[in-house]
């Protein structure tokens, strides 16, 4: 009997699965239907959903989902012999709520096994209006049914099986103990470097192999982000007749694929985005018109990827976000002085949106709405390690961009020397990577206060800065630090600096949790595993901050990239490298286009046509020095001792490597704020803390390929 | 009921056999900052990163000073967490008659004669490392 009861339950699982899907089909047949109009095949596939549906809850004797399931198939059978059409009213709304109903009969199921109580009368009744005063005979609905079946059968059976069901549970120990194979990798091939022979051997193949099953565990969890797109033709259709306006729907990239985990994680934030987006962001008809836009609103949902992260891009073409109300929301809500605000950039108003103390306010911000502020979307987004920007133009529409990680399973840190022990911070807290002393960066200090705190001078900014091995040892009398690195962070609306010796690398790794009953008031989200076997506690940086009261309390983050930004349109930041080439030429190149950072030995660079070559394993590399070369310089190897940095840029169709002094940290960089530049490969320049940056992009440095492996050969 | 005791700074330290999973030699043990006074730090055991715990402060309620890399490492069973207690050295297999583990509620140890070794300090697991007993009691 009660083996029976589990058996039950197993299929259950399997039940809801496959009826979930049915009914995401069917609202996306639907809402077809009532866009483009009828469509025999769509009506067939309608009635082949609601049949299956009604002949498994027979099986599982759920009356409630079968008597459902069984009206909308009633009044598909009448439109498909012409009883009445897709576009007589009440037909497609009445199916559309059964649809909505069937899902909140597998919500319940879901929950309790039960069917749940549902306003199944009223839904009947609707059916029933539009199936037509008069109910098909029993003769002809089996008919149909029948032939329908068979149907369905012959397209099983033709289709070519390439796709298996995985249970979930074994995709996650798949990927943790692919994780546990990494790291004991890491530690056989530390343990192994000291023979040199062994390149080449079994080690260097085991970790070749290691890194390609990483690469399919990784896949095999990945899901297409359609499926996150599935739902919100139904979102916004609901939407726009709440609201009562005209809005057509773009889905690009749905075959963007994503982490399970990371597309279960957005699905929520993405779909009040959209509600937020119809509610506040579009116009209405009449104003729209006015404004001599196309009465339909435009919303955009987009996915690309890039490198390892996933953008989700939502854009409307409504009225945009008016920031001079933002701002002075914020100073009423108080998160900001209202002198200070005046020394704000657009990108840093408009961020007030995503403060906890904003979204309550929801009278006067344009984009706050229907329970679930910006706030916490942001929070949503970050748990998982991704982050959201916003840009807006007024007049002429709002797009919010969520950065997601590909996959939440392995996560990049870097490995700092506190000065009292090693420890690792999570790159998504990482902002700005500054190298102390800076004298050679105008109006940049490091200063002590008298009460010892430190802060951070970037003209007329404060940052507070953490010694962090003091921080973590109080009352322990430190050495003064020898090198001195401030680790910029951002936590809300607050950059704080982290003051350690010296950053050692970055790491990617999965990082375990910690028992939180031992970890008393150690400021640690988990801990990682290195290559040689050590283990790293990585920093909970919000935990530390909080530990902290003069910086929790003292002055907020006043970034302003350009004092001069213009008052127009704000495109999202991107994430560059930022990169000394030679003195204090800096350059920062966009990270989308780097493979790989690696620092050679300057002997093994050798001249090769206008640039150098080095030998690396996989084949030569060749390298170019953005400061052109003068006469002198031709010949000699680039132009320091011992050690360089070569970044590795590659655009798909090929790679070459750019040589600069040394990399200095990753930095945000507002798009169309720069002014224009000739440095090979710039887009244009920028003043990044009172020294000229040049920015690279992609196109620029495709160019440089090109044209130096023409020159070069 | 059989036990293995376990130098403990100058304390003789009985845990039941039961109790172990396993014992590894000294490694490196990363020290977690901030942490409760019980916790020395970090260890890993084949990639299963272990809280290192030395008893020493809480059982002779007295202040020990050591060097967590040295020591060996007791890996409780799975029941107790991902604990390693940090012991100086491993003593001998001892019997104890039955009756003899029956602990005062919330007790961490209590003396006990062993069968044929004499009196030692025969540990409650479970309670001599819950995080959050009171020290000393």
């Amino acid at each position: 009997m009660s083996e029976n009861d589990f058996d039950i339950r197993e299929f259950l699982d399997a039940f809801l699965t496959e009826s979930r899907e049915i009914v995401a089909m069917l609202d996306q047949d639907l809402l077809a239907l009532e866009s483009s109009g009828p469509d025999p095949e769509r009506v067939d596939r309608v009635f082949r959903g609601l049949h299956t549906l009604k002949g498994t809850s027979g099986f599982f004797d759920l009356p409630i989902l079968q008597a459902l399931s069984h009206a909308g198939e009633d009044l598909v059978v009448a439109i498909r012999t012409r009883r009445t059409t897709v576009d007589s009213p009440g037909v497609l709304d009445s199916l559309l709520d059964t649809t909505q109903g069937i899902r909140s009969i597998l919500d319940n199921l879901a929950a309790d096994a039960k069917e749940g109580v549902i306003e199944l009368e009223s839904l009947l009744e609707s059916l029933r209006l539009a199936t037509g005063a008069h109910a098909p005979k029993d003769g002809e609905e089996t008919d149909e049914a029948q032939r329908s079946s068979t149907r369905t059968e012959a397209s099983l059976t033709s289709g070519e099986r390439t796709t298996i069901r995985v249970n979930v549970g074994v995709l996650d120990e798949l990927m943790n103990l692919v994780g546990e194979l990494v790291l004991t990798r890491n530690q056989l091939m530390a343990a192994t470097n000291r023979f040199e022979s062994n390149r080449g051997g079994p080690v260097q193949k085991l970790a070749s192999l290691t890194r390609d099953l990483r690469k399919l565990a990784i896949r095999a969890r990945l899901l297409p982000v359609g499926t996150l797109f599935e739902h919100l033709p139904r979102v916004v259709r609901d939407m726009s007749k709440a609201c009562n306006k005209n809005i057509e729907l773009v889905c690009s990239g749905a075959a963007t694929e994503l982490d399970r985990s990371v597309i279960e994680a957005v699905q929520i934030p993405l779909s009040h985005l959209i509600r937020n987006a119809i509610d506040h962001g579009l116009e209405d008809a009449k104003m729209r018109k006015k404004n001599g836009k196309p009465a339909a609103g435009q919303l955009l949902v987009s996915a690309r990827s890039e490198g390892n992260d996933v953008w989700i891009e939502v854009a409307d073409d409504g009225r945009g976000i008016d920031i001079e109300r933002v701002g002075s929301m914020a100073v009423e809500a108080d998160l900001v002085a209202a002198e200070e605000l005046k020394t704000l950039s657009d990108n840093s108003i408009l961020r007030f949106i995503f403060s906890p103390g904003f979204s309550t306010a929801d009278k006067v911000t344009n984009l706050s709405g229907r329970g679930m502020g910006m706030d916490i979307i942001r929070t949503e987004v970050e748990r998982i390690g991704g982050a959201v920007t916003i840009g807006t133009s007024p007049g002429q529409g709002t797009t919010v961009s969520l950065r997601l990680p590909l996959t939440v399973a392995i996560s990049a840190v870097l490995l700092v020397e506190t000065g009292g022990g090693s420890l690792a911070l999570p790159q998504r807290d990482v902002r700005e990577i500054l190298r102390l002393p800076v004298e050679k960066r105008e109006g940049m200090a490091l200063e002590t206060r008298e009460s010892g705190e430190h802060v951070l001078c970037l003209g007329d900014r404060t940052i507070p800065v953490i010694h962090l091995a003091a921080a973590l040892q109080p009352g322990t009398a430190l050495p003064p630090l020898e090198k001195r690195t401030v680790v910029l962070v951002r936590m809300d609306n607050q950059l704080v600096g982290l003051l350690v010796t010296e950053l050692v690398s970055t790491l990617d790794v999965v990082v375990k949790p910690l028992p939180e009953e031992w970890m008393g008031e150690a400021p640690f989200t988990g801990a990682t595993i290195d290559a040689w076997g050590r283990v790293l506690p990585v920093l909970d940086v919000r935990a530390l901050v909080h530990r902290i009261p003069s910086v929790r309390t003292q002055e907020r983050d006043r970034i302003a990239p350009t004092k001069s930004a213009p008052r127009t349109s704000v495109t999202p930041p991107e994430s560059h490298l930022l990169c000394t080439v030679r003195g204090t030429t800096q350059v920062a190149v966009p990270l989308t286009s780097i493979e790989s950072l690696s620092f050679i030995n300057t002997e093994k660079v050798h001249p090769a046509g206008e640039g150098w070559r080095v030998a690396r394993p996989g084949g030569d590399l060749d390298l170019v020095h953005l400061c052109a070369p003068s006469d002198e310089d031709r010949g000699l190897s680039p132009d320091l001792d011992g050690e360089c940095c070569v970044i590795v840029c590659t655009d798909g169709d090929g790679r070459f490597g750019l040589l600069v002094e040394r990399p200095e940290g990753i930095i945000d960089l507002p798009k169309g704020e720069e002014a224009p530049s000739s440095f090979p490969a710039s887009r244009g320049m920028l003043q990044h803390d009172g020294q000229p940056l040049e920015i690279l992009h992609a196109e620029g440095l495709r160019e440089l390929r090109e044209a130096m492996l023409g020159a070069g050969d | 009921m059989q036990a293995c005791t376990f130098h403990i700074g100058e304390l003789l330290v009985a845990i039941p056999t039961e109790e172990i999973r396993e014992i590894v030699l000294p490694q490196t043990v990363t020290p977690l900052p901030l942490a409760p006074a019980l916790v020395r730090g970090l260890t890993h055991v084949r990639g299963d990163i272990h809280i290192a715990v030395y008893l020493h402060a809480r059982l002779a309620q007295s202040e020990s000073d050591l060097n967590a890399d040295n020591c060996l490492q007791v890996i409780l069973t799975e029941n107790h967490g991902a604990i390693a207690l940090l012991v100086d050295a491993v003593g001998d297999i001892v019997d104890f008659p039955e009756e003899s583990s029956v602990f005062e509620p919330g007790a961490l140890a209590m003396k006990a004669e062993t069968q044929h070794n004499g009196e030692v300090l025969l540990l409650h697991v479970a309670n001599a490392i819950n995080p959050t007993a009171t020290p000393g009691e």
